[in-house]
């Protein structure tokens, strides 16, 4: 078989500790049974990365993986996807993904995947550029925030350098850490800047003027220009050049409200027009940028009071964040927080879902003085950014905090536990009596990354879509009439057990392509056919839709076996408590977990969901993991040792 | 009324569509560095400007080539280079005072931005409107202002 482009063709293995670097030519049939990087990723840690060792420990390996799409003009595939063992979700081995322009630089250099193992004895980076990786010194680097040692190293290397750096938080090796790509975009949720500072990297760069091959250099061109005319007439265009993520705003702050005091009540309505309005944030707007080839420009450029600027990624994520969890009052000392977080390399999610928490636990007195050495957490401003400062050294109670909710409930107790919304140690960015148990909410219990990534949407989040609209999006899949019977077997409803496996099949084949960024805006442009012909054009390979549904299950189930090595069953795919009991939503009024169609439910529904999760995965109903049948479907069958029990 | 390219700072997001297109049209592959369009980033600052060829009135790649190699479109206005009569010196590429004439090692040639003979790529691909091919009129001198004074903040801000 011959790959005709796309694909740069080549991997590194980097190992640190023995200060190696190897090159190794990417099999053809690899890349076109997984594809891209969320199932290569997990094909190479299948063989570098030994079970049960530390996420911390030299053993821990990264594989930064670029799909097919990246860097190749097709809108909106800027994804890269890191995979490997985090440590805030107890040793899962998870994927985060990153857009900006550090993926097509990689690619453009001539690599798919970036591998790497061991530990450094000192401070270094990684200098990648056209078929050359060096292990640099970064003694000088070591201890700048990520805004002053990406100016740095673009200093001193050129400004066409993409930068991926960790911060103060990583090098501390506090699990709510993240490192960011040229400081706009965030990577690794999940604590892999903790990992890449128990190796002591402080920064990967990236600089590639090879470019790379295309099959059909013509027939890729009138795809990606039908796309990017899609974007161009889309009518909501010319609002997101204007507001960006903020034109969110009404869904969040009104349609289905946010979790507040710790997920006890609504972020009050009022309060979020008042400080946060679209208007109150085109005072501080100072532009907007886009990753690699996208037409949804979602990362923002704001000013300060002072005039300086700060950067963010998607900004309504984070203002709902600072606000609702953080009670941050005022647009600017929110532009404050984030930027400090950003410049730590501190996770926003994260950190202020704990925070939250922590805040609850000590005011309803469920901690005392006596447990946090004398500390008394507060929610606002100056509370948050002391307790962020903590956190990010490690001092006081702060260090009990970086370890994220695993590591602070073994210290506060099993009480304290009750009261915290996570799964697997990953807090739940959906909460489902707010936006209903729809995919994105479901899917937090079972996915791979112990978190519901953005996109494992089949509708986005509103709550106005009758069922066609999700028997469209079985349609735009291509699944089929037998799975469609199954998910729709009442008519005025869906199974979310069951439509949930396609969701996270097609989401992590879109993330196996690089284009995995699914916010509604940009899944709205693509659906199987587009995936089916960009794939030839740039490979010159034809696949079925079929296959590639059956890729997206592949990889699924190659990193969900990683998974079961370390033991994570059914048991760990268990609903937080407080998704049982009543939330107070605005007028008064009680939010109950219900179905997308306003069925209420309770604990045994979603047990019933889970089983149906299961089946619908042709997986072990009782342990949650997948059956030597369904591997050999799947032609995983090498893999089928790791599903005996222990 | 002849066309131009016009390029507005104020309205590219950086997403470097553009290049890509320009290199796989003219080159027939995604390589950035021979694209005949560029996205400027400066250190330090979040801002990006796409810089492509003026089509300059008094061309100096032009008045300095000594092959003849270098003459106008009377049709689309583009400054052209006839790669038969071209000697390969690339005096053009040291005269042109934006940098906007490559040398593309892969074709060992150097290349310029020929409008796409009257329907450039770059415009095409822009899904923000930064990079427009239209007839110009009226004065443009208020424009540029406007879209200076915007970007005179993040030139003078120190963060």
């Amino acid at each position: 078989m011959e790959i005709k482009g796309g694909y740069a063709g080549k991997y590194a293995v980097i190992d640190l500790g023995k200060r190696t670097i190897e090159l190794i030519p990417h099999q053809p049939e690899v890349l076109k049974k997984f594809i891209g990087p969320y199932g290569v990723n997990a094909y190479l840690l299948h063989q570098h990365l030994p079970a049960g060792i530390d996420p911390l420990s030299p053993e821990n390996v990264i594989v930064f993986g670029m799909g097919p799409c990246v860097g190749t003009l097709t809108p909106a595939a800027g994804k890269s996807v890191v995979t490997a063992k985090y440590p805030l979700s107890g040793g899962m081995v998870g994927t985060g993904n990153v857009g900006g322009i550090f993926g097509s630089q990689v690619k453009w250099a001539g690599f798919d995947n970036l591998l790497i193992k061991g530990a450094a004895d000192r401070p270094v980076f990684l200098k990648v550029e056209d078929d050359s990786i060096e292990i640099c010194d970064a003694t000088k680097y070591w201890g700048m925030d990520i805004n002053a040692v990406t100016d740095k190293l673009n200093d001193d290397y050129g400004t066409d350098f993409s930068v991926f750096a960790i911060g103060p938080a990583g090098e501390n090796q506090v699990y709510l850490s993240v490192g960011l790509v040229d400081k706009l975009s965030t990577w690794g949720k999940g604590g892999l800047a903790a990992v890449m500072g128990s190796k002591n990297i402080k920064a990967v760069i990236a600089r590639g003027t090879k470019g790379l091959e295309v099959a059909r250099p013509e027939k890729l061109r009138e795809h990606c220009l039908k796309i990017v005319e899609k974007a161009r007439n889309n009518p909501n265009l010319e609002e997101m050049r204007e507001l960006g993520t903020m034109a969110g705003f009404d869904s969040w702050a009104n349609i289905t409200g946010f979790p507040h005091k710790n997920h006890t009540e609504v972020f009050p309505v009022d309060k979020a027009y008042e400080n946060y309005r679209p208007d109150v944030y085109l005072q501080y707007k100072a532009g907007r940028r886009a990753c690699q080839s996208c037409p949804v420009s979602c990362k923002d450029v704001v000013y300060r009071n002072d005039k300086t600027l700060a950067y963010t990624s998607s900004l309504y994520g984070r203002v709902m964040n600072w606000c609702s969890r953080g009670e941050i009052e005022k647009f600017d000392e929110f532009i404050t927080c984030q930027d400090y977080a950003n410049r730590m390399g501190l996770d926003v999610h994260n950190f202020t879902s704990v925070a939250d928490w922590f805040v609850y636990i000590y005011e309803h007195g469920i901690i005392s003085a006596e447990d946090t050495g004398g500390y008394v957490p507060k929610a606002g401003y100056e509370g948050m950014m002391e307790l962020m400062e903590m956190v990010v050294n490690k001092e006081g109670v702060g260090k009990i905090l970086a370890d994220g909710y695993l590591g602070a409930i073994k210290v506060f107790g099993e009480e304290a536990g009750q009261h915290a919304v996570h799964v697997k140690g990953m807090e739940t960015l959906y909460d489902p009596r707010l936006t209903t148990l729809t995919t994105p909410d479901f899917s937090q219990l079972t996915h791979n990354r112990a978190e519901a990534p953005q996109g494992t949407s089949t509708s986005y989040n509103q709550l106005s879509h009758q069922v066609d609209s999700f028997i469209n999006w079985c349609n735009k899949i291509g699944l089929d009439d037998a799975a469609q019977k199954r998910i729709f077997a009442n008519p005025w409803e869906f199974n979310v057990g069951r439509i949930t496996m396609y969701a996270q099949d097609y989401w992590v084949l879109s993330n196996s392509f690089g284009i995995n960024c699914l916010r509604s805006r940009v899944d709205n442009f693509y659906n199987m056919k587009i995936y089916i012909d960009l794939f030839e054009a740039l490979t010159g390979l034809r696949v079925t839709a079929a296959e590639l549904l059956k890729t997206g299950e592949r990889n699924f189930n190659l990193l969900k076996l990683l998974n079961v090595r370390e033991g994570f069953d059914r048991s760990y795919d268990q609903p937080p408590r407080k998704w049982f009991e009543p939330i107070k939503k605005k007028y008064g009024k009680l939010g109950y977990i219900e179905t997308y169609f306003g069925r209420p439910l309770e604990e045994e529904d979603v047990q019933e969901y889970l089983d149906d999760y299961y089946d619908e995965r042709g997986w072990d109903i009782k342990r949650g993991i997948p059956t030597e049948k369904k591997l050999k479907e799947l032609e995983l069958s090498e893999y089928a040792d790791l599903l005996k029990e222990t | 009324m002849a066309k131009v390219l016009v390029y507005n700072p104020l309205k590219c997001t950086g997403c470097r569509t553009c290049e890509l297109a320009c290199s796989l049209k003219n080159h027939g592959k995604l390589k950035p560095i021979l694209a005949r369009v560029s996205i400027a980033t400066l250190a330090h600052r979040p801002t990006v400007v796409p810089i492509g060829c003026w089509q300059c009135e008094d061309a100096l790649c032009m008045q300095v080539c000594t092959s003849g190699a270098i003459s106008r479109d009377e049709k689309t206005g583009a400054v052209k280079i006839d790669q038969q009569q071209c000697s390969g010196c690339k005096t053009c590429v040291v005269a042109c005072p934006l940098g906007n004439i490559i040398v593309s090692s892969d074709e060992k040639e150097v290349a310029k931005c020929d409008l796409c003979g009257g329907d450039p790529e770059c415009a095409k691909f822009c899904s923000q409107g930064a990079t427009e091919y239209k007839e110009v009129s009226g004065s443009y001198i208020e424009k540029r202002k406007e879209i200076m004074n915007e970007l005179s903040c993040w030139y003078t801000e120190e963060a």
